[in-house]
């Protein structure tokens, strides 16, 4: 408990989108507005071989507390993106980023004096395909945790129950935390996935398509689920699925061959969309 | 002919009507070609076991209990002494118990009496001996296989080290097994060194170390001809077997794993400790398998890094330990002492056998029976690694 | 630490560098637990390249040293003079076979006559000795009962012969004690008949039941053609053959009296013939004899070399032993021995100098024998009855013209040659590669010729791959194409599962089984077209090279397959959709589709064959010597030695260090390279293949 006691006022600070609420992170950096833009992309190219950009020129910053949506059509390098926020890519031996920087929390996540083990624990993931250990429920959740360090059986057993029912799994499985997260449905597998990011208490959330494996009435649960993790978490959120991206996020970032066409907020950018391409994507015409 | 044209107006009326017949016989016949060729194969390796199933199972069973021929697994290979009294009833004893019943029947005339050498007793020696070899064999061969298949398959990146590390492990994998035998010979034998007295000594120039202080000397001499010498050799040999089995199954782990234990802030090692190397474990038990399987059955190898064809005592019995040293010293030179002896191995007795003594209805149960319980071992394991493979393959789904 | 990384750039306020994230835990010179880690696993990675540099290390480092030793041998084979020698010597081997190819041509003109009865007569002799072996347990112990019978017949007949000549007046006591004799000996008399008359049954019967399930006389049964009664009375002949039977079975004798009478009438025909022959022989009898009286001189030179190769050693040896000793007059002695060492070389040039001498003599005996040879291979008959002499003369032709330029390039090497000539580094290495030679343990001269192995493992594995290749692909074809999912479950583990069979094991079968179970078909005579059929060996290149391909067929199978499964399914789908039939299929599209990688099947079941070691070591035959090749494909039918036989074989026999432990691991070291080149090969074509 003491863990998230701790860390738990912290993201209380952030989530509300006032400016002059954030209190932690403001000991360790200066400026307040950084604070608020948990996220800054800076003219970033990067490339999978070392030679030929799939992003170019991205500048984005992402609010604090908000679920912002990356859509775009497959290919577009919106899960690229996404996965350099928590440096995966760095699994592909030969990817790197060939210009500009990202900025998470005031740091230069590719400076080399970060670790991107410690990167990770701060910012967590969620995947495209539900992928539970093969483990029980309980250990699923306390995996995060464990890895850690963390060996105290009530405060790992009070994280679960937590994250369980931040997850909104806590109900459904109770009865059976020793049973395989094998068993469980899609949906549920999904939401264990998120419970076991959630435990370890990030500050950011990365969603990789999180709802592209599930079926229509899971689909709404996890979304569901990730409105309400809003509160206390940043999210970011790959999705293909337009509809989705207007029903769960705040603002909504359009991609298309690399480059980021328009960033804005959801009403607006599905609204009134400024740039061409962007209307004709989510009107249909291609994609 | 009257008949063709019938099929061919027949074959206009109706376009779909089935192939001529000459042309089904022939993809009938050209099929039965195939598998009567596979077949075949099949044919060929029923026959053998059966033939050494059925001239080496006699010598293992018995029709009464217990059953088995218990003389024959707890007992080694002896020179077997066939002799008549002279009533005319003939006797076969192995040789210890040949001159242990000259001493109980002293009176006893013996008419006739011819030996066969390796024909008494059992195989309890070879047995052993194979068995050490191959334990110490895979003990080192999956310690450096799983470390190589791991840092193979999780750590490495594309570029020139790795593929010059695949390039040897695949040409290590072709390598003439006699050519191991030679390689084995020169470093383990003739070269690895060992911690001995001056008296003991057999190399000179850099090749003998004084240790400070000390009487000792730290000889690359070798380790002679021992066990170490040929489980060394043999792990060497199933290196590629053991790399490319332990491989698979780190490959067969969902990717998934990996990312999910990495995006919680994982360490690269913490991800391999807890999310990869448990759910590849029935991998490896299967490759250490397959590896035994393949070690087992190896002669070449060992002809001159380990194995003797004749040897009195199994390998723990009579070492040498030296009273003024203490516990450690003892225990050590035990150990040692232990390792550094040469064994009898099943293969090696089998060429004994096979190659170096004639037939005759006498030798023929010892080399036929060995033969037999040494083909029903590795069959067993063999079959033992396919199971296992299937089993898991068919468990193993996320 | 974060991989390369363009992007971050070095700055001067490390203090909040990597801020939040920064990395926690120890670092040793930058290096943090993960990079030891990582080291260790890379570091065991690494294990296999340090192997294959210490495999090559281990075996160059033995096997060049061969080179500089052999170099020396061949030195002193050339300045001994034994090199010269050999020059007569092969001479004399060409006139040898000449001779025996005319030799074996007449015997065989001369038997063809009594063919039919030396047949039976061989048959007889083999039949017969199957049968005593087979039966010598029950068969000893009558022979030992009734030389124990014939003893006690020998003592009574004795006894009673005294007894007649003693006078009962005089010597009652020694009568009373010869007839105590005489009734004691007739007990035993009367105990060993009974079970000698017990024992004749029970021979007979254990012989009729060997004869009745032996193969080797069903085959002869089956070749001989005998009629019932003939059959009949060969089996009384076989079996009447008890320990004490006298003379041969009259059936027996009359064969043998047949065979000779008609021998001896054929010989009255080829009385010209033999003339010929002894002439062939007594035309060489100069030569040998010259050979003999140079392969002395050569020897005794030879000896000085070695005294003198040595001498240092020895000398060092007496000097070390003199320093040990502590007896001073020992000592003294010691070192006076140690002095009496000749390090002086030998002067070759006197030592050889008969050699030298003896080459005028010899062109005098080379050039006369030469137009004698010519002139009775003239007189060798043109015709004759049978297709072995036939053979044989053809051969014995063929010898002489080979005889003939050995003579002329002989005369001219001898000619030129000079012992003090350099022996080239590079012959020394071709002596190895291309010697024809492997001949150990002599006491004329070692040599290392490889070519001998070499053809004997080539020959044993172009076999193995003849036979496996169709047998293996075309069970790959079935399985993989035309077998139904059930049988395919079945017979894939199946023929997978012979790899498991260890092949020391059917080394074991290919002596006990296959080896007797080859000969006995080869003697089938409806067999006799195949070549090298009838086969007098039961360990032949034939033998082992069916072993090898049984083993290489779940190789070269299991290749195949995965060849045949990576043909992409929409190829078979397209043919299929043409309206072609499976087989059409199977044999135009998805074959030819896999041919690489069928390709490189074969090519790696090559490189498991021609290492592989145990099997070529028990079956064989290890016979060193390049097979004859003029029997074209019944060359199969010899026996042979191998690169990897040979290893096997010698290596625990022979001195570390010496030049013949080296060859040896020269010979690995081909191996070595074989086995690489085999590997690379295959690796090519497959990379080929995955790029179609």
């Amino acid at each position: 408990m003491s863990s998230s006691k701790v860390l738990m006022p912290t993201e209380e600070n952030i989530s509300p989108p006032a400016p002059e609420s954030s209190a932690v992170t403001s000991s360790h950096e200066s400026s307040q507005e950084e604070t608020e833009k948990v996220i800054k992309v800076n003219d970033l190219n990067f490339a999978y071989d070392g030679k030929k950009d799939v992003l170019r020129d991205i500048s984005l910053e992402i609010q604090g507390g908000e679920v912002t949506a990356f859509i775009g059509p497959s290919g577009c390098g919106k899960s690229t993106l996404l996965r350099c926020f928590n440096r995966m890519n760095d699994l592909i031996p030969t990817a790197s980023i060939t210009k500009g920087s990202i900025e998470i929390l005031g740091t230069d996540i590719y400076d080399q004096y970060v670790d991107e083990i410690e990167l990770r624990k701060h910012v967590g993931m969620v995947f495209q395909k539900y992928n539970p250990f093969p483990k029980s429920i309980y250990e699923n959740v306390a995996y995060g945790l464990r890895i850690q360090g963390i060996k105290d059986k009530a405060t790992l057993d009070q994280s679960v129950e937590e994250s369980l029912i931040g997850a909104g799994l806590w109900e459904e499985v109770k009865d059976r935390l020793d049973a395989s997260g094998l068993g469980l449905s899609g949906g549920q597998q999904q939401r264990l996935c998120i419970a076991r990011t959630i435990a370890v208490q990030p500050k950011i959330i990365l969603m990789d398509e999180p709802c592209s494996a599930l079926d229509p009435i899971s689909t709404a649960t996890v979304e569901d689920l990730i409105t309400q993790l809003k509160s206390k978490f940043t999210i970011v959120i790959v999705t293909h699925n337009m509809q989705q991206a207007t029903r769960v996020s705040d603002k909504t970032a359009f991609f298309y061959l690399g480059e980021l066409i328009e960033y804005d907020s959801t009403t607006r950018l599905f609204g009134s969309p400024a740039v061409k391409q962007t209307e004709d994507y989510i009107s249909g015409r291609f994609g | 002919m009257n008949e063709f044209s019938d099929n061919q107006i027949l074959n206009k009326e109706r376009p779909f009507a089935p192939q001529t017949q000459k042309r089904r016989q022939t993809d009938t016949a050209v099929s039965w070609v195939f598998r009567l060729a596979t077949y075949g194969i099949l044919a060929c390796a029923a026959y053998i076991f059966g033939d050494i199933i059925v001239k080496g199972a006699p010598v293992v069973f018995r029709a009464e209990a217990p059953f088995i021929n218990v003389e024959f697994f707890t007992r080694s290979p002896e020179t077997l002494v066939v002799f008549e009294t002279q009533d005319g009833t003939e006797r076969q004893l192995a040789f210890s118990d040949y001159s242990q019943w000259k001493k109980d029947n002293p009176g006893v005339e013996i008419a006739k009496e011819h030996t066969h050498s390796y024909s008494g007793g059992g195989i309890l020696g070879p047995l052993v001996g194979t068995a050490l070899l191959t334990i110490i064999c895979i003990v080192i061969a999956l310690l450096i296989g799983q470390a190589t298949a791991i840092f193979l398959n999780e750590y490495s990146s594309k570029g020139r080290f790795i593929n010059v590390i695949r390039l040897a492990i695949m040409n290590l994998a072709g390598v003439p097994s006699v050519v191991f035998g030679l390689f084995g010979l020169g470093l383990f034998c003739l070269f690895f060194p060992v911690i001995t007295t001056a008296s003991e000594l057999r190399v000179e120039g850099w090749r003998a170390i004084q240790l400070f202080g000390t009487e000792k000397y730290l000889a690359f001499q070798g380790w002679g001809t021992c066990m170490l010498a040929g489980g060394c050799t043999l792990a060497v040999m199933v290196l590629p077997v053991i790399i490319t089995a332990c491989e698979e199954s780190l490959k067969a782990i969902p990717m998934g794993f990996r990312e999910a234990s990495l995006a919680l802030g994982a360490t690269k090692w913490q991800t391999i400790r807890t999310s990869v190397l448990p759910y590849a474990f029935p991998g490896m038990l299967t490759a250490s398998v397959l590896g035994i399987t393949r070690v087992a059955g190896e002669t070449a190898p060992i002809m001159f890094t380990a194995a003797l064809a004749h040897k009195d005592k199994l390998p723990w019995q009579g070492l040498a330990v030296n009273p003024e040293s203490g516990f450690f010293g003892r225990m050590l030179s035990q150990v040692f002492g232990f390792f550094t002896e040469s064994v009898q191995a099943m293969p090696y007795h089998i060429y004994t056998v096979a190659a170096r003594i004639p037939q005759s209805e006498y030798t023929r149960p010892m080399q036929y029976g060995s033969v037999f319980v040494f083909m029903v071992l590795v069959m067993c394991l063999s079959a033992l690694s396919v199971f296992l493979r299937i089993h898991y393959r068919k468990k193993m789904k996320w | 630490m974060s991989q390369s990384d363009p992007s971050s750039t070095p700055s001067a306020d490390s203090k909040i560098r990597g801020g939040q994230f920064r990395k926690k835990g120890f670092t040793v010179f930058g290096l943090d637990l993960q990079d030891f880690i990582r080291f260790f696993f890379s570091g065991n990675a690494s294990l296999a390249i340090v192997i294959l540099v210490l495999i090559c290390v281990f075996l160059a480092r033995e096997a060049l040293l061969f080179f500089p030793d052999h170099h020396q041998g061949l030195k002193a084979y050339r300045k001994s003079g034994q090199e010269f020698v050999d020059f007569v010597g092969d001479e004399v081997n060409d006139f040898t076979i000449l001779y025996s190819n005319a030799n074996v041509a007449y015997y065989a003109e001369l038997n063809q006559t009594s063919l039919e009865q030396d047949n039976l007569l061989a048959a007889y002799r083999a039949v017969q000795s199957l049968v005593k072996n087979e039966t010598s347990r029950v068969r000893d112990r009558l022979e030992d009962h009734l030389d124990d019978l014939e003893d006690v017949v020998d003592d009574l007949e004795e006894a009673e012969e005294d007894l007649a000549k003693l006078d009962p007046a005089v010597d009652g006591e020694k009568i009373a004690e010869l007839k105590k004799e005489i009734s004691e000996l007739n007990a035993e008399k009367q105990q060993l008949e009974p079970v000698i008359a017990e024992l004749r049954p029970e021979l007979r019967k254990a012989s009729e039941t060997i004869l009745n399930n032996s193969l080797t006389w069903k085959f002869d049964d089956a070749s001989l053609k005998l009629s019932e009664e003939q059959r009949e009375k060969f089996r009384e002949a076989v079996l009447r053959d008890e320990p004490d039977a006298q003379g041969d079975h009259p059936y027996v004798a009359e064969l043998k009296k047949i065979s000779a009478g008609k021998k001896a009438a054929a010989a009255e025909q080829l009385v010209d013939f033999k003339a010929t022959v002894t002439a062939l022989r007594d035309a060489a009898k100069p030569l040998k004899s010259l050979h003999s009286k140079l392969k002395r001189v050569a020897s005794e030179a030879k000896r000085e070399s070695e005294k003198f190769d040595t001498a240092p050693g020895r000398r060092a040896a007496l000097l070390e032993g003199a320093a040990k000793t502590s007896d001073p007059e020992e000592k003294a002695r010691k070192i006076k021995m140690a002095e009496a060492v000749m390090i002086k070389e030998p002067d070759f040039a006197t030592l050889t100098q008969p050699l030298y001498a003896a080459i005028p003599e010899h062109k005098a005996i080379a050039e006369k024998m030469r137009t004698e040879v010519a002139a009775l291979v003239k007189q060798l008959p043109e015709k004759a009855s049978t297709q072995g002499a036939r053979e044989r003369l053809k051969h014995a032709r063929k010898a002489e013209r080979t005889f003939d330029s050995t003579v002329s390039a002989s005369l001219k090497k001898m000619d030129k040659w000079n012992h003090d000539k350099r022996y080239s580094v590079i012959g020394s290495v071709t002596a190895f590669i291309f010697g024809k030679d492997w001949v150990t343990n002599s006491s004329w001269h070692d040599f290392y010729g490889l070519l001998p192995l070499f053809t004997g493992s080539l020959m044993i594995s172009i076999i193995a791959l003849v036979v496996a290749v169709p047998f293996a692909v075309s069970a790959a074809i079935y399985v993989n194409q035309l077998a139904p999912v059930h049988e395919q479950n079945l017979v894939k583990p199946a023929i997978e599962f012979i790899e498991a069979i260890p092949s020391v094991v059917l080394g074991f079968f290919g002596i006990f089984v296959l080896g007797t179970m080859l000969r006995n078909v080869s003697q089938v005579e409806w067999l006799s077209w195949v070549p090298g059929f009838p086969m007098s060996e039961r360990l032949t290149i034939l033998n082992a090279g069916l072993l090898l391909a049984f083993m290489a067929v779940p190789t070269i199978f299991t290749l195949a397959e995965d060849a045949l499964n990576n043909v992409p399914g929409a190829f078979s789908e397209n043919s299929l959709a043409l309206g072609a039939s499976k087989l059409q299929t199977v044999l135009q599209v998805v074959f030819p589709t896999a041919m690489s990688g069928i390709i490189a099947a074969a090519l790696l079941g090559f490189g498991r064959i021609i290492g592989e070691t145990m099997v070529v070591l028990l079956v064989a035959g290890n016979k060193i010597k390049i097979p004859d090749f003029s029997e074209g494909l019944g060359v199969i039918a010899q026996p042979a030695h191998t690169m990897t036989g040979i290893i096997a074989q010698e290596l625990g026999e022979v001195d570390n260090g010496s030049l013949h432990w080296r060859a040896l691991f020269m010979v690995g070291m081909v191996l070595f390279f074989i086995s690489l080149a085999v590997n690379y090969g295959a690796q090519k074509i497959l990379i080929r293949f995955q790029k179609v």
